[in-house]
C-alpha cells in the first residue's frame, strides 16, 4: 500500500471537487473538468496518464456520430461490462453543469475505436428517457442489476434545486433532497419506472453504491433535511420479470456513516476498497475498509489505510475517485499566501502492489 | 386670554406681533431711545447685541433652549449646522469612515461650539433612506421566482449555497441587492431629475401613461484586490462587480406612438452614474462560482423583462418596464458568458461570424449577426450534433459556441479595450516599419533583430516624447502613442519616405475614426467623422492589405476587425459606442480599493458589505446634487482632516 504525490503538468486547471473518473478498455478517462471545455480538449474528457510521478492528461475525441455533453460535477455514473455486442461502456445521469444548472440528461460513452498510437475515440450518445424519468438531480447513484438474463440501471437519491414554486432568487442555490424513489431505467428503450419502497423513508446524497447481480448496496449517505450522516446499508434486490419488475429493500445492519467515498476494485471479482470521504461535516473519514460483495451479502472489514500525508489530514476537503486495479487519485486544496498556482495537491493510492514494479513499500 | 392693554381712544390694543413695521417702530420709539442710550453708554453702541441678549435671556428664562440656540446660530451667521444629507454627501466623498466621520464631528463641536455637522446617527436615518430596501413597490404581474417583498438590503451573494463538504465549500465571499429593489432605489434616487423632465416636457401627469427606463449592464474583474488585513475563511483575492447604470427614462404618452425622453444619463461613463449591484471576492475565470452568485441575478432580469413596475413617482402610481443593455464587459467577459471560445479563436469577433482569415481578405464589409438568443441555438446544435460531424465541422457550424451561453450581453465594441487593443497593434506595426519588414519577403526576422527594433521605437519615444515603456498596454500609453506627434517620432525613424507617408496616412486616418467610438454623442460631437467613417475605414483596410500587407495577410487582430467592420452599424443601432462602454465600472475599481481600505471592519464579510453600500451611496444622483452645492464645505474639511 503507497501513497504517492503527484504532480500535475499543465493540467492542475481541469481537476475539481466533483469530478469522475472513468475505467474504459484498459484506460482511465477524467470527466467532469473545472469550466466549459476549452478548444484543447472540445469534449471535456481527457485520458488519464501516470507516469513517474507526474500526472498528465490528454485529450480525447468524439466520433462523428456523437453529441457533446456538459462537463458534469457530481453526476451518477455506471459502468457496463460488453454485452450482446455491445461495448464496455458508461452511463452519466445528471450532475451540474458549469452554470450552475442541474442536468436530466442520460449519456452513454463508449469505445469507438483505437486509432494509431491506441489513440481513443469514443463514441457519446444522448439516450432518451421515457415514462417516470428522473428529474435533474446530483451526487444521486447509477448501478447495473442483472436478473432472469436482463439488465436495467438502478438510480437512487441526490440532490436537486427546491421546486420551481419554491425557488426564489434569493434561496436559488439552495438544494433539497430528492424525494427517496428508486428509478429503473431499461437500456434498450428508455423507459423509467419510479418506486417507493417502504424501507426507504428519506432522500439520501453521496452514499456508495455497489453491485452485484439482481443486488445494489446502498452504504452511507447524507440526508439533508436531518443535516445527518445515518450509519445506512440497504440492499436492494430487482427482479426484472416479464410484465413489470419487482423490486424489494432490506435494510442491514453493519452500515457506515460515511459520505463522498472513493470505491476502487481490486482484482476482477467484487472486492472493493473503499477510502476517502466524510464521517461528518468537519471530518474526513481517514480509515479505509474493504467490501466484498458475494453470493450470501455483503462484508465490510477495516484495513488498514495508507500514510496519509500532513496536507491530507489538516484539509477540510478531499475528493478523487478509482484509477483502477485497486489504485485511486486523491486531491486536497493548496492553501498559502500568495495561493499557490496549482488549486491541489495530487496523489496516488495504490493498494494492490504491482508486479515488477520496482518501488517500495 | 391674555389682557391687553386699552387704547387711548378706548378701542382694545392690537398685539404687537400683529402690527405693521411701521406701527411696531412707532409703538416701541420710546423703548428704542432708551436702549440706544443704555448701548451707548455700557456696550459701545452695540444696539443689536443688547436687543438680542435680552431675548435670549428671556428664552432661557422661558426653557425655550431650542430656539435660543437656533436664534443664536442664526445670529452669529452660520445657519443651523449642515443637512443631514450634505453631512453624508461629505462623508461619502471624502471616504471616511464612520469612526473617522465621528472624531470630526466631534472635535469640530468641541473646538467650535457649535453643531456644524450632524451626529453619526442622523446621517444613519438619511442613508438609510437612499439604500436599496426603504421604498415599497410592486410588479405586475408578479416576478417570477423572485419573492415579493421589498423591503430587503444587502443579500447574501451565496443565495444559499451551503457550505456542506459534499456541494463542496464556497471559497467566496458575495453580497449584492435584489436587482429590482435596486432598480426602485435608483429612480426614487433621481425622482427629481425624472419630475423636472416630466415638466420640461409640458407633461400633464394624466396623460403619462408609461415609463421605460433603459438600464447598461457592467461587468468585470478588478484583478487582484489582496488587503493584509481581515480575518475569515482564505478567499481568493480576486473581485469581481456587477453593476448597472441608468442611461434613460423615456415616457408613453397616450395617443403618440413614440415616447419622450426625459431623463439622459450625460456622463453614462462616470463611476458616480455606474451603481454596484453585486460585489464578490471570486476569480473572473472561475466560472462555476461566478454563474453560482450571478445565475439569481439573471434569474431577477429575467424576470423582470416580462413585468411592469408598479411605484409612486412625483406623488403618483407610475409603471416601468426596464429594458437590460449588457454592453459594458471586456471581450474576455462576452465570450465567457455567452459561451465563445476564447479570444484567440478563429472566430475573432463576437458580433459576426467572420473568421480571422475572411475579417483580413475583406476588412470593412460585415454586419452583426450574432445574438444570444441565437448562440443558446448554437450552443444546443453543438450539444447534440444533429448532423453527425466531426468536431472541426460542428465547430464550424456553430461557428465557435461551445458552451452554454450563462447571461445575455448585447454584441458591441468595447470602446476603452478597442483604443487599447489598437495601440498595441500600432507599437507593432512601428516597430515593424523600423525594421523595413515589407523588404524582408520571405526572410523572417530573428527574434535579436525584433527586440533591437523594440528597443529603438522604446528609446526615441522616451527621448521624444517622454513616454516611458510599459509591461503592458494602457489607456494612458494608448492616448499618447496615437497622435500625429508619435507618428512623426516614429517616421523620425524610418528611411524611406513613401514608407513614412504610408504611416502618417494610417495613422491621420485612426485618428479620424477614433472619436467616432470615443465619443458620448458622435453625432453632436464629431458630426462630420462620423460621415466620413466609412470612407476612411475604407481607405486605413486598402493601406493595410496594400503597404502593410506583410501583416495583414490572412491575420487581423480582433479589435481592428471590429474597428474596421462594424462601428458604423453599432453607431446607427445604439446612437452611441462611447456611451455604452464600460468605463463607469473600471474607474469603479479604484472606489473598490479606496473604500476598502477606509473600512478596516474585522470580518471580509461585513467588509463587502459596507463597501457595497458605500459604494451605493457614492452614486446617489440626490447626494451629488448636495455635494455640488456644497462643495466648498467639503473642502473646509477636507482641511480640517488634514491639514
Ligand atoms: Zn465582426
Amino acid at each position: 500500500m503507497t501513497l504517492q504525490p503527484l504532480t500535475a503538468v499543465n493540467c492542475a486547471g481541469l481537476l475539481q471537487p466533483g469530478c469522475s473518473l472513468l475505467q474504459l478498455d484498459g484506460d482511465t478517462l477524467l470527466f467532469g473538468q473545472k469550466g466549459w471545455p476549452k478548444r484543447s480538449c472540445p469534449t471535456g474528457i481527457f485520458g488519464v496518464r501516470i507516469k513517474e510521478n507526474e500526472f498528465k492528461l490528454r485529450p480525447i475525441s468524439f466520433s462523428n456520430n456523437s453529441c457533446y455533453l456538459p462537463p458534469l460535477r457530481c453526476p451518477a455514473v455506471a459502468r457496463l461490462e460488453p454485452r450482446d455486442g455491445n461495448p464496455e461502456s458508461y452511463l452519466i445521469h445528471g450532475g451540474r453543469t458549469p452554470n450552475n444548472e442541474l442536468s436530466a440528461a442520460l449519456y452513454v460513452v463508449s469505445v469507438e475505436s483505437r486509432g494509431c498510437n491506441r489513440k481513443l475515440t469514443l463514441s457519446c450518445q444522448e439516450k432518451e428517457l421515457v415514462g417516470e424519468p428522473p428529474g435533474a438531480r446530483y451526487g444521486h447513484t447509477a448501478s447495473m442489476v442483472h436478473s432472469r438474463g436482463k439488465r436495467a440501471c438502478v438510480l437512487f437519491g441526490g440532490r436537486s434545486y427546491l421546486p420551481p414554486a419554491q425557488r426564489t432568487t434569493e434561496t436559488w442555490n439552495s438544494v433539497v433532497d430528492c424525494p427517496p424513489q428508486v428509478f429503473l431505467v431499461d437500456l434498450e428503450y428508455g423507459c423509467c419506472t419510479a418506486h417507493y419502497l417502504p424501507e426507504l423513508t428519506d432522500g439520501l446524497s453521496f452514499h456508495l453504491a455497489l453491485s452485484r447481480g439482481d443486488s445494489v448496496y446502498l452504504l452511507g449517505g447524507h440526508t439533508l433535511s436531518s443535516d445527518s450522516r445515518p450509519p445506512h446499508l440497504f440492499r436492494l434486490r430487482v427482479e426484472l420479470l416479464l410484465g413489470s419488475p419487482k423490486l424489494s429493500c432490506e435494510v442491514l445492519d453493519n452500515g457506515l456513516s460515511i459520505t463522498s467515498a472513493i470505491s476502487t476494485r481490486l482484482g476482477s471479482g467484487h472486492e472493493y476498497i473503499i477510502l476517502g470521504g466524510y464521517q461528518a461535516d468537519q471530518q474526513k473519514q481517514l480509515q479505509c475498509c474493504s467490501v466484498v460483495l458475494d453470493d450470501v451479502g455483503i462484508r465490510i472489514e477495516p484495513r488498514e489505510a495508507p500514510p496519509w500525508s500532513g496536507e491530507i489530514c489538516s484539509s477540510r476537503i478531499w475528493f478523487g475517485g478509482s484509477l483502477g486495479k485497486g489504485g485511486a487519485l486523491v486531491g486536497v486544496p493548496t492553501e498559502g499566501n500568495p495561493a499557490p498556482a496549482d488549486a491541489f495537491y495530487l496523489y496516488q493510492v495504490n493498494f494492490e502492489q504491482e508486479r515488477g514494479s520496482g518501488e517500495e513499500n | 386670554d391674555r389682557y391687553l392693554p386699552v387704547n387711548k381712544g378706548g378701542r382694545p390694543r392690537q398685539h404687537l406681533l400683529s402690527l405693521t413695521r411701521r406701527a411696531q417702530k412707532h409703538r416701541l420709539k420710546e423703548l428704542k431711545n432708551h436702549v440706544r442710550a443704555f448701548a451707548d453708554k455700557e456696550e459701545g453702541g452695540d444696539t443689536k447685541s443688547v436687543c438680542l441678549t435680552l431675548f435670549l435671556l428671556a428664552l432661557r428664562a422661558g426653557n425655550e433652549h431650542k430656539q435660543a440656540d437656533e436664534l443664536e446660530a442664526t445670529m452669529q451667521g452660520r445657519g443651523y449646522g449642515l443637512h443631514p444629507a450634505v453631512c453624508l454627501a461629505i462623508r461619502v466623498n471624502t471616504f471616511l469612515s464612520c469612526s473617522q466621520y465621528h472624531k470630526m464631528y466631534r472635535t469640530v463641536k468641541a473646538t467650535s461650539g457649535r453643531q456644524i455637522f450632524q451626529p453619526l446617527h442622523t446621517l444613519r436615518a438619511a442613508e438609510k433612506e437612499l439604500l436599496p430596501g426603504f421604498h415599497p413597490f410592486e410588479w405586475q404581474p408578479a416576478l417570477k421566482g423572485v419573492s415579493s417583498s421589498w423591503d430587503l438590503g444587502i443579500l447574501d451573494g451565496l443565495s444559499g449555497w451551503t457550505s456542506s463538504v459534499e456541494d463542496i465549500p464556497a471559497d467566496t465571499i458575495a453580497r449584492r441587492f435584489r436587482y429590482d429593489v435596486a432598480l426602485v432605489s435608483a429612480l426614487k434616487d433621481m425622482e427629481e431629475d425624472i419630475m423636472e423632465g416630466l415638466k420640461e416636457h409640458g407633461l400633464e401627469d394624466s396623460s403619462v401613461t408609461g415609463f421605460s427606463v433603459t438600464i447598461k449592464e457592467s461587468c468585470d474583474g478588478m484583478g487582484d484586490v489582496s488587503e493584509k488585513h481581515g480575518n475569515g475563511p482564505p478567499v481568493p483575492e480576486k473581485a469581481v462587480r456587477f453593476s448597472f447604470t441608468v442611461m434613460s427614462v423615456s415616457v408613453q404618452v397616450e395617443g403618440e406612438e413614440a415616447g419622450v425622453l426625459i431623463f439622459h444619463e450625460m456622463k453614462p461613463n462616470s463611476e458616480l452614474s455606474c451603481k454596484p449591484l453585486c460585489l464578490m471576492l471570486v476569480d473572473e475565470s472561475d466560472h462555476e462560482t461566478l454563474t453560482a452568485i450571478l445565475g439569481p441575478v439573471v434569474a431577477e432580469r429575467n424576470a423582470m423583462k416580462e413585468s411592469r413596475l408598479i411605484l409612486s413617482l412625483g406623488g403618483m402610481m407610475r409603471s416601468f418596464r426596464f429594458h437590460f443593455r449588457g454592453t459594458g464587459y471586456d471581450e474576455k467577459m462576452v465570450r465567457e458568458m455567452e459561451g465563445l471560445e476564447a479570444s484567440g479563436s478563429t472566430y475573432i469577433c463576437t458580433l459576426c461570424d467572420s473568421t480571422r482569415s475572411e475579417a483580413s481578405h475583406n476588412m470593412v464589409l460585415h454586419s452583426i449577426t450574432r445574438s444570444h438568443q441565437e448562440n443558446l441555438e448554437r450552443y444546443e446544435l453543438w450539444r447534440s450534433n444533429p448532423f453527425s460531424e466531426s468536431a472541426d465541422e460542428l465547430r464550424d457550424r456553430v461557428k465557435g459556441v461551445s458552451a452554454k451561453p450563462f447571461m445575455e450581453t448585447t454584441p458591441t465594441l468595447d470602446a476603452l479595450h478597442c483604443d487599447i487593443g489598437n495601440a498595441t497593434e500600432f507599437y507593432k506595426i512601428f516597430q515593424d516599419e523600423i525594421g523595413e519588414m515589407h523588404a524582408r519577403g520571405d526572410n523572417p526576422p530573428s527574434r535579436e533583430e525584433r527586440r533591437r527594433w523594440r528597443a529603438t521605437l522604446d528609446k526615441q519615444l522616451r527621448k521624444k516624447m517622454k513616454l516611458k515603456p510599459v509591461m503592458r498596454m494602457n489607456g494612458n500609453y494608448a492616448r499618447r502613442l496615437m497622435t500625429a506627434e508619435a507618428a512623426e517620432v516614429v517616421c523620425e525613424l524610418v528611411r524611406s519616405d513613401e514608407r513614412r507617408q504610408a504611416l502618417r496616412e494610417l495613422v491621420e486616418l485612426y485618428m479620424q475614426m477614433k472619436p467616432v467610438w470615443r465619443s458620448t454623442f458622435p453625432a453632436r460631437e464629431c458630426p462630420d467623422q462620423l460621415c466620413q467613417y466609412s470612407f476612411n475605414s475604407q481607405r486605413f483596410a486598402e493601406l493595410l492589405s496594400t503597404t502593410f500587407k506583410y501583416r495583414y495577410d490572412g491575420k487581423i487582430t480582433n479589435y481592428l476587425h471590429k474597428t474596421l467592420a462594424h462601428v458604423p452599424e453599432i453607431v446607427e443601432r445604439d446612437g452611441s459606442i462611447g456611451a455604452w462602454a464600460s468605463e463607469g465600472n473600471e474607474s469603479g475599481n479604484k472606489l473598490f480599493r479606496r473604500f476598502r481600505k477606509m473600512h478596516a471592519r474585522q470580518s471580509k464579510s461585513f467588509e463587502l458589505e459596507d463597501v457595497l453600500k458605500h459604494h451605493w451611496l457614492y452614486t446617489s444622483k440626490y447626494l451629488q446634487k448636495f455635494m455640488e452645492a456644497h462643495k466648498n464645505s467639503a473642502k473646509a474639511l477636507q482641511a480640517t482632516i488634514n491639514p
